[in-house]
């Protein structure tokens, strides 16, 4: 970028290492001058040139650089090719060039203003035309799908394909980003805190309840719990099929608690308000307490314990991290009974909340069931409806399927009702179809009531049940009081429609009643009468039972006032269009008299006849009280029809019903009394319209045919007519409800084969009877035998458990003779152990008793042996041997009898086999012998056996004691010794001293005739410390102890001392003592003689005191008061004490500076 | 048939101290009945006394299997666990390993068990321990050897194999006729 003519930048390269900047200068001044001359040598690691060329600015023409480039150029020059070329410019120059330009873009834009600066600079980014001020939202002009938004920012428009759909969604930023709005406060419109809260409306329902805060008691939830308890393995509900040990009864509330338990009550009676949602619950509680109570607190205990164990677990696992196994110890055993039981404990805790405690496991089981079974009933109800009425009953589960059938009818009928209801048009079809639905229910329970004879006693407990269950009725009644009427008023509504305002009467008529029924009592009584109808219809045909189980006490009842109006419903069809169908009801007349005759095929020939039947006799039956039971009745009819055949089974289950029948007979007939009078009374209202459609009758009939015949004749069945005879009245009320004319139209077919069939029953009934008795006679003979036997044996038992042993083994008369021996000689030794130790005297005495009973470890062969081994000891019970030692002998002995048995060589080869194979395991596993504890005892007798008490007074003892200590003394002793080797160094040297100081004073002595001079001089040029050491001892020999006890001591005297005291005088001069230490001391003494030449006269003298002064002087004034005083002035003066103290503030000095330099010269020594 | 040598017995013994330790004593020490181990086509039966006196009758090339088949011995005289085994394995074992209901399947068709699978493990089980494993329902399944240490179990991820599959009750459907 140079000017054309202007200066240059040239690289001359290829120079040698030689040139220097002039040789350079030099060269290109033939072209142009040179401005400047930047040489640059490249020297690589070792120093050595490697190339060196140079940047020279010369002010060149473009002419004059085509010469100088030719004419340079690739000429070697001075150890070098020359290599010119036009440099690139210094980057220096560069830069103060941009500096420049910028400086001047700077002023220019000052110049021209900001904003178009800042335009400037965007369009120099390449964003054109743009507009600051943009709204946002607008696109960036020029680029599609970039869009302005808030502050001037750029952002992309995104297309976005939504998950599920194909659509693309556009998302705009602009819209989305930097959108944020202020919003102004508005003071005007203030709103009161309490304003802000607000209630919620809603119903009494749990769903608004909680909107408005209200929760529910709090529940566990069932399957947390169970996941805790982490024993088992399937806690969740799901899971519950995979334990085949669960009942079904446990299953059901799992399943249920929700969803299920509302929908079958829904599907069973459609149209029960008076059903309180919270049967089912209730009743599970019961079901779960009952269960609880049995499982115990253990169980809950090891249950708690279980859930502990598994939550620490689950906190170790956590600790860790979340695992989703379960590590579980060695000795884990799964516990489907635990799991069971815990199932049972959720179920609880479910229901416990919410319902009181109550136990009656039958009642709570059959519950259950029947909400199973109301759960197979809802899909089964559908299909019987279509499928033949032929079901059979599966003979186990007596009990569900008793329930299930129970249940069977409600639900189904709970079905047909709603279809009844539906088509209300053509009532006709819809009674017809009632018919035939009803039927395929009915035969299930026929079968039911056949089973159910058999399980009669059973039922009679479940009778009693009935009354612990009516408590809760009366609860319940007592609340449902209310909801009743309400369902009055809506059967009021219902009925009205579907009926001929005849009947409309008769509902409320119904409605009322039911109202009452309300009252505990009245439950009571109608239930007492239910029971009653229920009970006595079997013994009347000999076939029905009831099937009445305690619980079904409260769903009867109210399965009774749902079906009630159904029945009634119909039984209103069957009236208004009875007499239509007259030609219909005589052919049901006769098939009931088929039923009479317990024809099998009755129920197959007329099953659409039947199920009208059963309508009519419910309409019939229009005391409402009646009502359902009746139609259980007539259900049970048609099953007696079925059942004929089996018939003997139920016959047998109703003559074990006999005795009790008649005891409930007498209750019953007392409470339903009061029901029973309301009935006659609407049953008059009800039944007299009913009457005219003859059909209607054929049960009534049959009952009352059996039923007039207890109480006017007496025949030879007297059993079954004593039966009866609680229903005798009842059916004379039925009676005289129903018109005489009527019945006997119907008795007069049935009758004779009833009666016919009767007798033929009741004497086959008698006949079991007898045979039961028999058979119970001889069971009760043979447990009575049994019995006495027991009794017996207990008698003879005196003593203990041990005795008992002992019994049965003299009872075993097989070893009477060796348990003899051991007797006898048990007691000859313990007697004579009682005359040889005096000590165990008395303690024998105490338990002589004891001592003359058998042991049970004595008796047998190895008893024997076990006692010859005691034998030798004494009665000491180290020695005892026990049943431990006896075990070993025992294995011996087997040992040694096993090959005895093992006669025939292929087992001494298996059993050898064996033993090998045994060998072998425990050298793999290395386990032990067989039998540790042996090998244990006799370790423990080794370990006793070597164990002996120390007594350190005996000298043989000794040997116990242990070595340690004379090694330890050992170390002590070298302790020492180092001890006293540290300590002897120092000894040794003053030693050394003292010899040296010896030698000094031979010295002294030898110079003796100048003592005083040799005394001083000698320490005035020795170091002060080496002039105390060497004088102190010298001094305290030969003169200084003089100067001591003397109390007038000469000057001479006293010279070595002052001598001494004044020596530390620090003169300058003072030589280092380590040089002087050095030094011969020959030489110093040579030294010293001619200084102190002069001196040694007076010295030599020693006795010329006026010399010394004044040669002292310096420190003594003439007559110094201190030379009189003596030693004394400054023994103890200050000024020797200023001097000690001096001094060893001094000596402190010095050592610490000797150990700085010891410190510092062993720092310096280390690395 | 015949007995196991003192080599194959030891071999054995080595293999079914994996899965059930000491309580191979048991198998061959049972009060019940004398019982032993016989070999017979390179296979191993458990025999009761009884049955092995029965077999005795009939001829080496007649008699297809006897008592319970434990395994074989390969050609290399290594031992084999079949998992006719199971049955006595099963109550003795010592370590086990319980499978969720999901893995089942898996176990049942060969594969190994992952950690995923693992529903529940004994404790202190080490690497390459011999287990049995069961189902949630404590049915035996088959056995394996441990992958991972009951430790390693905890933190390794949850597709990692933790028992090695050796044999499964599946094989009784898959090998029917190799089994015997």
């Amino acid at each position: 970028m140079a000017a054309s003519g202007g200066e240059r930048r040239l690289f001359v390269g290829g120079l040698g290492p030689t040139v220097t900047q002039d040789d350079v200068r030099a060269q290109l001044s033939r072209f142009g001058a040179v401005s400047s001359v930047e040489l640059v040598s490249r020297v690589d690691v070792l120093g050595n040139p490697e190339k060196t060329f140079a940047y020279v600015n010369v002010a060149l023409s473009e002419a004059a650089l085509q010469r100088c480039l030719s004419a340079l150029n690739k000429t070697a020059w001075k150890g070098g090719t020359l290599q010119v070329q036009l440099a690139k410019e210094s980057f220096l120059h560069r830069l103060a060039k941009e500096r420049q330009q910028a400086k001047a873009k700077q002023e220019q834009q000052f110049s021209d203003g900001p904003t178009a600066g800042s335009e400037t600079s965007l369009g120099k980014n390449g964003i054109l035309e743009f507009h600051m001020k943009a709204v946002p939202g607008t696109e960036v002009p020029g680029h599609k799908d970039w869009v302005v938004s808030k502050f001037g920012r750029v952002l992309p428009v995104l297309h976005l394909r939504s998950q599920n759909k194909r659509k693309i969604l556009k998302y705009d930023p602009s819209k989305y980003c930097h959108n944020l709005k202020k919003f102004e406060q508005d003071v005007t419109n203030t709103v009161s805190i309490s304003d802000l809260t607000w209630k919620l409306e809603g119903g009494d329902d749990t769903m608004s309840k909680k909107r408005q805060g209200q929760f529910p008691a709090f529940r566990n939830c069932p399957p947390k719990r169970a996941k805790v308890g982490g024993n088992h393995c399937s806690p969740a509900p799901p899971n519950v099929a995979q334990q085949p040990d669960v009942q079904k009864a446990d299953l059901s509330p799992v399943e249920l608690p929700t969803s299920g338990s509302s929908r079958h009550k829904n599907s069973q009676k459609p149209e029960t308000v008076f059903l309180p949602a919270s049967k089912s619950p209730f009743v599970r509680s019961r079901n779960t307490m009952s269960d609880d109570d049995i499982d115990s607190e253990d169980e809950l205990k090891a249950m708690i314990a279980e859930e502990k164990k598994s939550q620490k677990m689950v906190f170790e696992t956590d600790s860790t991290e979340r695992d989703s196994f379960e590590v579980v110890s060695s000795d884990f055993k799964p516990s489907p009974a635990s799991s069971g039981v815990k199932h049972k404990r959720t179920q609880a805790s479910c229901s416990n909340s919410s319902h009181p405690a109550e136990s009656d496991k039958e009642y709570d089981s059959g519950d259950t069931d029947e909400i199973i079974a109301g759960g197979k009933n809802g899909d089964q109800s559908k299909n019987k409806a279509k499928t033949s009425p032929k079901r059979k009953a599966k003979p186990k589960e007596k009990k569900d399927c008793l329930q299930n059938r129970t249940d069977h009818p409600s639900s189904g009928h709970a079905t047909e009702i709603r279809k009844g209801r539906h088509s209300s048009g053509n009532e006709k079809e819809s009674s017809t179809k009632l018919a035939t639905k009803k039927l395929p229910c009915t035969p299930p329970e026929s079968e039911d009531g056949s089973e159910e004879n058999l399980d009669y006693d059973s039922m009679m407990t479940n009778c009693y049940r009935l009354d612990l269950t009516l408590a809760d009725l009366e609860k319940l009644a007592s609340e449902g009081v209310q909801k009743a009427e309400d369902s009055d008023d809506c059967t009021e509504q219902d009925l009205p429609r579907r009926q001929v305002p005849d009947f409309s009467q008769k509902k409320r008529k119904a409605s009322n009643r039911r109202a009452q029924c309300i009252n505990p009592s009245d439950i009571l009584a109608s239930l007492l009468e239910g029971e009653e109808i229920s009970d006595r219809k079997p013994p009347q045909e000999n076939m029905w039972k009831s099937k009445f189980q305690a619980f079904k006490g409260v769903g009867a009842l109210y399965e009774g006032e749902t079906l009630r109006k159904p029945f009634r419903d119909t039984g209103g069809f069957a009236h208004k269009k009875g007499h239509s169908w007259n030609q219909e009801a005589s052919a049901n007349s006769v098939g009931k008299q088929a039923f009479g005759s317990n024809t099998c095929s009755s129920e197959e020939m007329f099953p659409p006849q039947d199920g009208r039947e059963t309508n009519e006799v419910d309409g019939l039956a229009h005391c409402p009280g009646k009502a359902p039971r009746k139609r259980q009745a007539s259900r049970d009819q048609c099953s007696t029809g079925q059942s004929s055949t089996p018939g003997s089974e139920c016959e047998n289950g109703s003559v074990s019903s006999l005795s009790s029948l008649d005891t409930k007979k007498t209750h019953r007939t007392d409470l339903g009394s009061d029901a029973g009078m309301r009935k006659p009374k609407q049953g008059k209202s009800d039944s007299l319209p009913l009457r005219p459609s003859p059909g209607q009758e054929p049960k009534p009939v049959v009952l009352k045919t059996h039923a007039k015949k207890p109480i006017q004749v007496s025949v030879e069945r007297v059993s079954a007519f004593s039966r009866m005879q609680g229903k005798a009245p009842r059916g004379s009320q039925e009676e005289t409800n129903c018109p005489p004319p009527q019945i006997p139209s119907s008795d007069a077919i049935s009758p004779p084969k009833n009666s016919q069939d009767n007798q033929k029953r009741l004497a086959a009934l008698e006949e079991r009877k007898r045979e039961r008795e028999l058979q119970k006679q001889l069971v009760r003979s043979a447990l009575s035998s049994v019995d006495s036997s027991l009794a017996s044996k207990p008698t003879h038992i005196v003593f203990g458990s041990d005795s008992e042993e002992e019994t049965e083994e003299k009872g075993g008369s097989e070893q009477p003779l060796p348990e003899n021996r051991v007797k006898q000689d048990l007691t000859g030794k313990t007697s004579g152990k009682l005359f040889e130790s005096s000590e165990d005297d008395e303690q024998e005495s105490d338990d002589d008793e004891a001592r003359f009973q058998i042991k049970p470890q004595f008796e047998g062969k190895a008893g024997k042996k076990l006692m010859n081994l005691q034998s030798h000891f004494g009665t000491d019970d180290r020695f005892r041997m026990d049943a431990r030692f006896l075990e070993s002998e025992s294995e011996e002995e087997e040992e040694a009898e096993e090959p005895k048995k093992a006669e025939t060589n292929e087992e001494a080869e298996l059993i050898a086999e064996k033993k090998k194979n045994l060998d072998m395991i425990q050298n793999l596993l290395h386990i032990g012998h067989p039998t540790p504890k042996l090998s244990k005892e006799e370790m423990a007798a080794k370990q006793f056996r070597n164990i002996v008490r120390y007594d350190p007074t005996r000298l043989d003892h000794a040997t116990f004691e242990r070595k340690t200590d004379p090694e330890e003394k050992e170390s002590k002793a070298r302790r020492r010794k180092k001890r006293e080797e540290a300590e002897k160094l120092p000894e040794v040297s003053k030693d050394l001293y003292h010899s040296i100081a010896a030698d000094l004073k031979d010295r002294f002595r030898a110079t003796e005739p100048a003592p005083g001079g040799t005394g001083a001089t000698g320490p005035w040029n020795e170091t002060p410390e080496e002039l105390e050491t060497t004088e102190a001892p010298s001094a305290g020999l030969s003169e200084f102890t003089f100067s001591f006890f003397g109390p007038d001591s000469n000057g001479a005297k006293e010279e070595p001392y002052k001598i001494e005291a004044r020596a530390p005088g620090r003169m300058a001069w003072q030589q280092d003592p380590r040089f002087q230490d050095s030094s011969s001391e020959e030489e110093e003494e040579e030294e010293v003689e001619p200084d102190d030449g002069s001196r040694e006269a007076a010295g030599t003298g020693e006795v010329p005191l006026p010399e010394k002064p004044a040669r002292r002087f310096f420190f003594f004034s003439e007559n110094d008061e201190r030379l009189g005083v003596g030693p004394e002035s400054f023994w103890q003066g200050s000024g020797s004490r200023a001097s000690s103290e001096d001094w060893e503030s001094r000596t402190m000095v010095l050592l610490q500076d000797c150990r700085k330099k010891h410190k510092a010269a062993k720092r310096k020594a280390k690395p | 048939m015949r007995p196991l040598t003192e080599e194959e017995t030891r071999t054995l013994f080595q293999k079914l101290s994996k899965y059930i330790g000491e309580n191979i004593q048991l198998l061959v020490d049972r009060p019940d009945g004398t019982y032993c181990f016989r070999l017979h086509k390179d296979r191993v039966y458990y025999v009761s006394e009884k049955i092995l006196k029965l077999a005795v009758n009939i001829s080496r090339e007649n008699l297809v299997s006897l008592g319970t088949c434990f395994g074989k011995f390969t050609k290399t005289q290594k031992f084999r666990l079949h998992i006719t085994a199971l049955d006595y394995l099963a109550p003795y074992a010592k370590h086990k390993v319980w499978v969720k209901p999901g893995a089942e399947q898996s176990f049942l068709y060969g594969n190994h068990v992952l950690k995923s699978g693992l529903g529940r493990i004994t404790e202190n089980t080490n690497q390459y321990q011999g287990l049995v494993v069961y189902s949630m329902a404590d049915v035996p399944l088959g056995f394996g050897v441990a992958a991972k240490s009951t430790q390693d179990c905890r933190k390794v991820d949850p597709m990692s194999i933790v028992v090695f599959h050796q044999a499964d009750i599946g094989e009784y459907v898959r090998h029917e006729d190799t089994l015997i």
